[in-house]
């Protein structure tokens, strides 16, 4: 019973689209294997980053499994080749989403995470991430599969028997070059050539994207799948599937473990693969904006993301290379605003693999740098159970006595070095040289080792660093009144030689500039390490088999030594989600940008709208206002977006019950724009305005009208702002913007006219004229308002194929739009409309507008009356529809009707089915 | 295929010859803990451990076969004199995520010594039901090319032969956790050594 119950209600999740479009996408051809494809703005694509993925793409990398077949090769004699091993894990990898995803769309495995789960998986899922063990969890994974197996089996004889029952369904796809179908993460509107593209690839044979499965004839070593839900629930997708994601992970880490349908596919391998990381090999990521995970402004979130930079090409600085980094919230404001949907990492017209190897390699490389760190402290934590930070303390006071560091060089240098070190991490006064260390390891060190002994030991170190630091503050600062203390005139006693890499890379310019007025040349890397010649080693690290090895030269080296560990462990923290936390199927919004920059709240994807709206508002009160002055005059005055200048941290615990950094934005409010309009008449026999405005790119325009076809804008910028290509962006320096012009043509008429309207109702209209001219003016901002274009590859296949194997120029706005081909877009919309409400396909659509007879050409929303044609009757189906084409809205004012008896059974249909 | 053949006489005295020495290098602090009785234990077995492939399947299989004087032991482990067992799923160890198995196989004598030795029962109990068994010869060891020190170098260190085994203790959701012991098929007979993280740092100038 219970099981029934759980059947229907994660039934209830997703009930497969009965429409003609999917009963049609239940044919086996390619282009009905994807999800339609979203165009979308700056804005838009910042609104969907909050809306579950639809489309996703899988980047493995197979390194593993390909020296897994060298090493039986060489080592045991087996037969067997890396591109066999190669190819079966791509597949493997494919199979196991394939078979989580499509028994989750069907319902047939419940959620597991999040709201929409049921609560007794919480407390599983919560002790298996906080490394309890997940036994538990496991055997739980094992009874839904066990139960979806059956589900499956009954799924599929019934879709096999009643056809039009119609599954949910799912495509897979291996992306050898990315093309025009991932052409939204390139463009943000389809052109004319996107769409004959998209034709030949879905239409022509041999031409797509293979199946997941299929065999393929280049290297499997970097690859690229599409996995595309391509018929679900929509609404309740849209509720729930983050969640669904989230269980999607879950079940793909157990399943390629413990499944046996997955141990099929594995092949030969079917015992070997499953001791594969997976969670190391693949990154899951949005095809386009919308995301996989909810983005939040938290730490490990935005260091998740900021993968995004390993992205691009080599040699591209990423944020990963710094020793203390300022962290993934400090480099999102500093990058700021950017391009989005142009291609920015580099997949226009480029080889998936060739892609996938650079990103990769950069991510292997930095997580090799991260481990290699990680490792470093670990070891060095067992090396503090010996000599504690007090003995360290001591030892250098002594030390200093001993070797008279004031006549000493090397060894005051090296004191001022640890001093200089000892303060960035420590001083409160110097916490502008340095990020937020404490908040950082609070909420990261629990993610980054697989061990509870190598936890303790990095707690240990981040304790005796802080710690040292603190003891060694009073004799750094008796130095400074002494040894450190040079005159001019003096000879220098110390220099910054023997600074560490990292506080090097804090200090930057200060101790450049400073090195290069000391004595000594700067030693090389291992003799900076090494520190001073101290005549006698410090501590050495024995073993019973093997000669010592030297750990510190003098007890300076330790100190510098866990500091180092320190600021790595803070490091390692810092990404810990990224490169470490190896639990867990990693997601990354890679091609959005934008997802963290409104997470955090930096950018507001409504402003824009928002802003025209109020004022249009404004514009209109004003020209009530100024009705009655002897000359039109206007002043506006809109509030300005506070503008974000950084992001403070709070430690807190997420839904798990894990440590995490939450940042909220600190907001510099910025004036208010203001903007000084007057028209002054025919001042030298042509009428002439003039403008000022604190704030720049103020559209410049009198009337609405191209009265003003002479004039002139200055404003106090020096350097363009905006986004570019590549995702970087410049700052303006510009406050104010001054405009004046004349007019001197014959469409002048209108300014003329305006000048020299009395005042009053005459005034105002004109008033009002102006205000919704810049009203439209601002809606043409196809950057930060949120525009979207679909493009259906099923309906540009069919019109590829209908026409002769091409697409009619004509038909590009209409197939922009997400509909069939039709000559009139609002036609179209109606025809869309029907086949989704009724299953059936129409042949022909087209409207008749109300005010067609007048021939007047016309903008804004038109009413009209649209006629269908479909097979299954002989007359046409009407339904009334107002359409404005400029700002592509389209909707239905009546329900289909028609005077024919047969349409009307057909309509009867239709309403059963609404 | 490794092929660890060995007969394990009773080797009283350099059992605890050895074992006193490493002892005491290792446990400065406490020499006397060694003198127990286990060290002289010398088991009487077989041990191999190869990729096959069976049914079409490639699988790590161990085979082990016991004398006389262990049939007990083996029948209770196996069921049987001697017995086949496949590899247990060690999770995330054909790859670089696990820090357990790139420390056992780029530093394991750096980072552990061999101090006690085991006894028979012990040690196969250990190797039938507790443990990831690597060999020289593993597929799981991606971090050595054909031309570096691989696994062997350190079990010649840690128990005098490249020839032998680590075995590694792992969790409920079989995740390697330590190396736990190795065993080393010497000219002398097998020489089994329980492994101990413990290498200390010696101050010498403070």
């Amino acid at each position: 019973m219970i099981c029934i119950r759980k059947i229907l209600a994660t039934l209830a999740f997703v009930f497969p689209n009965a429409s003609g479009a999917n009963s049609k996408a239940a044919e086996s051809d390619l282009a009905s294997q994807f999800r339609p494809i979203e165009f979308t703005s700056r804005a838009q694509c910042s609104i969907n980053s909050r809306s579950p993925a639809r489309s996703i793409l899988i980047i493995g990398d197979g390194q593993d499994a390909g020296r897994l077949a060298f090493n039986l090769k060489t080592k045991s004699n087996i037969n067997v080749t890396e591109t066999e091993a190669l190819g079966v894990y791509r597949k493997a990898v494919g199979s196991v989403f394939r078979l989580v995803v499509d028994r989750l769309i069907n319902g047939e495995l419940p959620l597991i995470s999040g709201e929409s789960a049921d609560p007794s998986w919480k407390p599983l899922l919560e002790g298996c991430e906080r490394q309890r063990g997940c036994g538990a969890l496991e055997a739980k994974l094992a009874e839904a599969w066990d139960e979806s197996k059956w589900q499956e089996a009954h799924r599929k004889a019934t879709a096999a028997r009643i056809p039009s029952k119609g599954e949910a369904l799912l495509g897979c796809h291996q992306i050898r070059q990315f093309t025009a179908l991932q052409g939204h993460l390139n463009t943000v509107r389809p052109r004319y050539s996107d769409l004959q593209e998209i034709a030949a690839l879905v239409a022509e044979p041999g031409q797509g994207p293979a199946a997941c499965d299929a065999n393929s004839i280049q290297s499997d070593r970097h690859f690229v799948l599409q996995l595309d839900l391509v018929s679900i629930a929509e609404t309740a997708f849209e509720k729930n599937g983050h969640d669904f994601w989230a269980s999607a992970k879950i079940y793909a880490a157990w399943a390629w473990r413990k499944a046996p349908e997955v141990k099929t596919a594995m092949g030969r391998f079917g015992t070997l693969f499953p001791s594969l990381a997976l969670e190391e090999e693949i990154l899951l990521v949005p095809n386009g904006c919308r995301s996989i995970s909810l983005p939040r402004c938290e730490l490990q979130r935005l260091s998740l993301d900021a993968l995004r930079e390993l992205a691009k090409p080599p040699g591209v600085a990423s944020g990963f290379e710094n020793h203390l980094p300022d962290g993934p919230q400090a480099d999102l404001i500093k990058r700021g605003a950017r391009g989005v949907n142009s291609g920015f990492l580099g997949t226009r017209s480029t080889e998936a693999e060739s892609w996938a190897k650079n990103f990769a390699s950069r991510f292997n490389e930095a997580r090799w740098a991260s481990r290699n760190k990680l490792e470093g402290a670990i070891r060095h934590a067992r090396v503090l159970e010996t000599v504690s930070s007090e003995t360290l303390a001591k030892d250098i006071e002594s030390d200093l006595t001993e070797f008279d560091a004031a006549r000493n060089l090397p060894l005051a240098s090296q004191m001022a070095a640890v001093c200089l070190e000892g303060r960035i991490l420590l001083d409160p006064k110097l916490k502008a040289l340095r990020p937020n260390i404490e908040s950082v390891l609070a909420a990261g060190t629990e993610l980054v080792s697989n061990l509870n002994d190598s936890r303790k030991g990095l707690q240990k170190i981040s304790r005796a660093a802080v710690d040292l630091a603190t003891r060694l503050q009073p004799l750094c600062d008796s130095l400074e009144k002494s040894i450190f203390q040079t005159r001019a005139s003096d000879k220098q006693s110390y220099n910054w030689n023997f600074l560490s890499d990292w506080a090097r890379e804090r200090m930057g310019q200060l101790i450049a500039t400073d090195e290069t007025s000391g004595e000594s040349t700067p030693p090389d890397a291992a003799a900076r390490h090494r520190g001073w010649e101290r005549p006698q080693v410090y501590l050495n690290l024995t073993s019973p088999t093997q000669t010592p090895i030297e750990l510190c030269r003098s007890p300076l080296a330790c100190a510098q030594l866990t500091f180092k560990s320190y600021v790595d462990i803070y490091y390692v923290s810092t990404w810990a989600a990224a490169l470490h936390n190896a639990r867990k199927i990693k997601d990354a919004n890679l091609f959005n940008p934008y997802a963290e920059l409104t997470a955090c709240q930096i950018y507001d994807p409504w402003h824009s709208t928002d802003r025209a709206n109020a004022d249009l508002t404004q514009r209109l009160i004003v020209s009530v206002l100024s009705a009655p002055l002897p000359i039109p005059m206007y002043f506006e005055s809109s509030k300005v977006r506070p503008k974000v200048i950084g992001l403070t941290g709070s430690t807190g615990r997420n839904s798990n019950g894990s440590s995490e950094l939450r940042f909220d934005a600190q907001f510099e409010n910025e004036e208010s724009k203001k903007t000084f309009f007057a028209d002054l008449g025919p001042l030298t026999g042509a009428p002439c305005a003039v403008q000022y405005s604190n704030e720049i790119d103020v559209p410049f325009q009198v009337y609405g009208v191209s009265g003003v076809t002479i004039n002139y804008c200055r404003d106090s910028r020096k350097v363009n702002s905006d986004a570019a290509e590549d995702g970087s962006t410049s700052k303006t320096t510009a406050k104010y913007s001054v405009c004046g012009g004349c007019t001197v043509n014959v469409s002048s008429g209108f300014s003329v006219a305006a000048s020299s309207a009395p005042p009053g109702p005459v005034r105002f209209a004109f008033g009002a004229m102006r205000a919704f001219s810049l009203y439209a003016q601002a809606t043409k901002d196809t950057v930060n308002r949120p525009l979207t274009y679909t493009v259906n590859p099923s309906y540009v296949a069919d019109t590829y194929r209908e026409n002769g194997k091409t697409i009619p120029p004509a038909c590009t706005d209409s197939l922009s739009q997400g509909y069939r081909c039709f000559a009139d877009t609002c036609a179209a919309f109606a025809a869309d409309d029907f086949e989704k409400r009724s299953g059936l396909r129409v042949l022909e659509s087209s409207v008749r507008y109300d005010d067609e007879e007048n021939g007047l050409p016309r903008s804004g929303p038109r009413n009209g009356l649209a006629g269908l044609r479909i097979d299954e009757c002989d007359s046409e189906i009407l339904m009334r529809v107002r359409c404005d084409h400029s700002s592509r809205r389209y909707e239905s004012i009546t329900d289909f009707s028609s005077f024919s008896r047969q349409c009307k059974a057909a309509l009867r249909d239709l309403k059963a089915a609404k | 295929m490794i092929k660890i053949s060995a007969h394990f006489v009773l080797t009283i005295a350099m059992g605890l010859v050895l074992s006193m020495a490493d002892a005491y290098a290792a446990k400065k602090k406490k020499p006397v803990v060694v003198l127990k009785p286990a060290i002289v234990v010398a088991p009487n077995f077989e041990f191999s451990q190869a990729v096959v492939e069976r049914d079409g399947l490639l699988q790590i299989m161990n085979t082990m076969t016991c004398d006389s004087s262990l049939r007990s032991v083996c029948q209770s482990q196996c069921r049987a004199p001697a017995c086949e067992w496949p590899e247990p799923l060690c999770r995330d160890c054909l790859g670089t995520g696990s820090e357990v198995m790139r420390e056992i196989f780029s530093r394991l004598s750096i980072e552990y010594h061999a101090t006690d030795s085991i006894d028979s029962d012990e040690l196969i109990r250990t190797l039938v039901a507790r443990t990831i068994k690597l060999t020289r010869k593993s597929p799981y060891d991606v971090y050595n090319s054909s031309t570096d020190p691989d696994l062997g170098s350190h079990l010649q260190l840690l128990c005098g032969s490249p020839d032998g085994l680590v075995g590694v203790m792992y969790d409920e959701d079989h995740r390697p956790t330590h190396a736990t012991l190795v065993a080393c098929n010497t000219p002398q007979g097998w020489r089994v050594r329980v492994l101990e993280r413990k290498i200390e740092p010696k101050l010498l100038n403070p």
